[in-house]
C-alpha cells in the first residue's frame, strides 16, 4: 500500500495519472461445492491471503469468486487453487483476461503479457486436444506478424514447472482512444479522472496527462461516447482525437 | 431416586458441529484451515409425568458453548463447554422440595475427519467420521440435606466416556440433508455406570428465502425439520440394573435458521413422538433450543 502511494505521488509530480496497467483483469475462480453463505467467509478469507489479491467478492449462485489484484500483478493460479482447497472446497478453474502480444515459442503460440515476463501457452478451448484449427492458426499468425496488441480471455491451467496454459474463450484486438480534456485545474483532477476512466467497460488501461490535457485509454470494444460521458460526469469536457489499433 | 436419565442424554450428549447445517445434530461441512467458529446454544429441557406420589418434575437449563478449529482442510477439532443448571422438584414428607446443582459440566472434545468429499457446482456431498471423549470436569459429588444427589442430577458423570460416529451431508443451494449415527460408551464412576447411548439423527433444511438468489451472497432463511432416534441402555448401580433407566425416544424437531457469511441464528423445539422408557422414568415434555454461531 505504501509503495502504491509512492508511485501515485511520482505520477502526480510527473503530471501523468493512471490507475496502473491492468494487463491482467477479470480474474475469477469457480468453486465447486459452494452452497451456503457461511462457507463463503472461509473461501474469501483464504483467497485474501494470496499475496496479489486485494479483494474477493463471491457470486454464490454461480459459484464464482471475482478477484481484484494489485496493479500490474499477475495471479498465481496454483496459489489461488491451493487457497480454495485449504478452505475445504474444490477449485474448478480460474478465468482471466490478459493483454499482450502473440509470439511463437517452439512452434507453439504464446501470449506475452505486456509489461511483465509472464507468458501463457495458448490453446483453443473447444479444439482438437487444444490445437488450433488451420483457419484460427492463420488468423493468430497474422497478429504475430503485425505485433497486434490483443486481449485474451480464457481459462488458465498450470503446467508443472512449465509455462501455464490459457484456453482461449475470446480474443480481441486492443484499441486506443485519445481524448482532449478541458476543465482540469490540478494533477489530482487528472488522477481522479484516470481512475474513473479505468472503471469504464472494456478499459484495460487509462492515463491522463495533466500537462498536455490528454487522456489515453486502451482496451477492447471501447465506446468513445461513453468515455466522453464519463469525463462529463466527472465535471470536465472531452473531444476525441482518434481511434486506432494498438501496436506494441 | 429415579429421574429419567434418557432425557439428559438427549439434551447433553450431542457432539454439536458448528458450520451451517443442523440445529440439534451434526454436519460434515468443512471448517477451513485456521478457521475458528464459536457456537453457543441455550437449551431448556422439561420432563414430567411421574406416575408415583413424588410427582417429580425435572428442569434443565443447558448452555453448551462450542469452539471449533480447522486444523487442516480435512481435520476439525471441537471442544464443547457446557454450563448446566439442573433442578428436580418432588414431593417429600416435608412438602414440595427442589434438589439440583448448577455449574460447569463435563467437557467434550472430539476430532472430525473429512473422509469423502464430492463437489460439483452449487452442490457437495461429504462423509466424516468423528471420535471424541467426555472428560469428567463437572462436579459429581454434590449433596444437599437429603443426601448425595443422584447421578442424573450431578453436573458431571465422574467418568471418562469415549464416543464415536459418522456424519453424512448432502448440501445444495436450495436444501441440505444431514444424517448422523453416533455411539457413546459410558464408563463406571462412583459405583455407577450410565447406560451407553446410540443415536440416529437426520436434519433437512429447505431455503425459503430468498426465493431467487440473484447476485452476491444473500442471507439464507431455512425452515428446518429434524428427527432424533435415541436409545439408551439401562444403567448399572453397584452391579444391579436400574429398571427405571434407559429406553428409546424419538424426537421430531421443527426449527428455523438464518445464515449469513459471518453468523447464524437459529431456534428449534424438540418434541417427543415416541417414548419407550424404563418403569417410572420421567418423560420429556419438550426441549427448546436457541443459539448462534460466529466464524473468525
Amino acid at each position: 500500500m505504501r509503495r502504491a502511494s509512492a508511485l501515485t505521488l511520482v505520477l502526480l509530480l510527473l503530471g501523468v495519472a493512471g490507475p496502473g496497467r491492468a494487463e491482467v483483469s477479470g480474474v475469477a475462480v469457480h468453486v465447486d461445492g459452494l452452497a451456503c453463505p457461511f462457507c463463503v467467509f472461509g473461501i474469501e478469507k483464504k483467497l485474501l491471503e494470496v499475496p496479489v489479491v486485494q479483494s474477493a467478492s463471491t457470486d454464490l449462485e454461480r459459484g464464482r469468486v471475482r478477484l481484484d489484484l494489485t496493479d500490474g500483478s499477475v495471479p498465481d493460479v496454483g496459489a489461488i487453487e491451493k487457497a480454495i482447497e485449504k478452505a475445504g472446497f474444490t477449485p474448478r478453474d480460474v478465468t482471466l483476461t490478459a493483454v499482450g502480444t502473440l509470439a511463437r515459442e517452439d512452434d507453439r503460440l504464446v501470449l506475452a503479457v505486456r509489461g511483465t515476463d509472464v507468458r501463457y501457452l495458448l490453446f483453443e478451448s473447444d479444439g482438437n486436444g487444444g490445437d488450433f484449427s488451420s483457419e484460427t492458426r492463420a488468423d493468430l499468425e497474422k497478429k504475430v506478424e503485425a505485433g497486434t496488441v490483443v486481449a485474451v480471455t480464457g481459462r488458465v491451467h498450470e503446467h508443472a514447472g512449465g509455462t501455464p496454459g490459457l484456453s482461449i474463450d475470446r480474443i480481441e484486438d486492443v484499441h486506443e482512444v485519445s481524448l482532449e480534456i478541458e476543465g482540469m485545474s490540478c494533477a489530482r483532477c487528472a488522477a481522479r479522472l484516470a481512475r474513473l476512466l479505468g472503471q469504464a467497460p472494456g478499459v484495460s488501461h487509462a492515463a491522463v496527462d495533466f500537462d498536455t490535457r490528454r487522456a489515453t485509454i486502451s482496451g477492447t470494444r471501447l465506446d468513445s461516447s461513453r468515455l466522453i460521458s464519463v469525463v462529463g460526469d466527472a465535471g470536465f469536457s472531452a473531444t476525441q482525437r482518434g481511434r486506432e489499433p494498438r501496436s506494441p | 431416586m429415579k429421574t429419567g436419565l434418557l432425557v439428559l442424554a438427549v439434551a447433553l450428549t450431542t457432539p454439536l458441529s458448528s458450520e451451517a447445517g443442523p440445529i440439534t445434530t451434526n454436519t460434515a461441512l468443512p471448517v477451513h484451515d485456521g478457521e475458528l467458529i464459536v457456537r453457543a446454544q441455550g437449551k431448556l429441557l422439561r420432563a414430567t409425568g411421574d406416575p408415583g406420589r413424588q410427582d417429580r418434575a425435572l428442569t434443565v437449563w443447558a448452555v453448551p458453548t462450542v469452539l471449533v478449529y480447522g486444523a487442516t482442510e480435512r481435520w476439525a477439532l471441537f471442544g464443547v463447554i457446557p454450563y448446566l443448571d439442573k433442578t428436580l422438584e418432588l414431593n417429600t414428607s416435608a412438602g414440595r422440595r427442589s434438589r439440583g446443582d448448577a455449574g460447569l459440566g463435563d467437557l467434550r472434545f472430539f476430532a472430525r475427519y473429512s473422509a469423502l468429499q464430492w463437489d460439483s457446482p452449487g452442490e457437495t456431498l461429504r462423509l466424516a467420521p468423528f471420535l471424541g471423549i467426555e472428560v469428567p470436569t463437572g462436579r459429581d459429588d454434590a449433596s444437599d440435606d437429603l443426601g448425595r444427589l443422584p447421578p442424573p442430577l450431578q453436573l458431571g458423570s465422574g467418568s471418562w466416556d469415549p464416543f464415536l460416529g459418522l456424519v453424512f451431508t448432502w448440501q445444495t443451494l436450495g436444501w441440505e440433508l444431514d444424517t448422523s449415527l453416533s455411539y457413546d460408551v459410558e464408563t463406571r464412576a462412583n459405583d455407577f455406570e450410565l447406560g451407553d447411548v446410540l443415536r440416529l439423527d437426520a436434519s433437512f433444511q429447505h431455503r425459503v428465502w430468498p426465493r431467487e438468489l440473484g447476485d452476491g451472497v444473500p442471507g439464507f432463511l431455512y425452515l428446518v425439520a429434524e428427527s432424533s432416534l435415541v436409545w439408551q441402555d439401562r444403567s448399572q448401580r453397584a452391579g444391579t440394573t436400574d429398571p427405571s433407566s434407559g429406553g428409546t425416544t424419538w424426537f421430531l424437531t421443527p426449527g428455523i435458521q438464518y445464515i449469513t457469511r459471518r453468523f447464524i441464528v437459529e431456534g428449534a423445539v424438540q418434541l417427543p413422538a415416541v417414548q419407550d422408557l424404563g418403569t417410572g422414568a420421567l418423560e420429556t415434555d419438550l426441549i427448546v433450543t436457541a443459539g448462534f454461531r460466529v466464524n473468525f
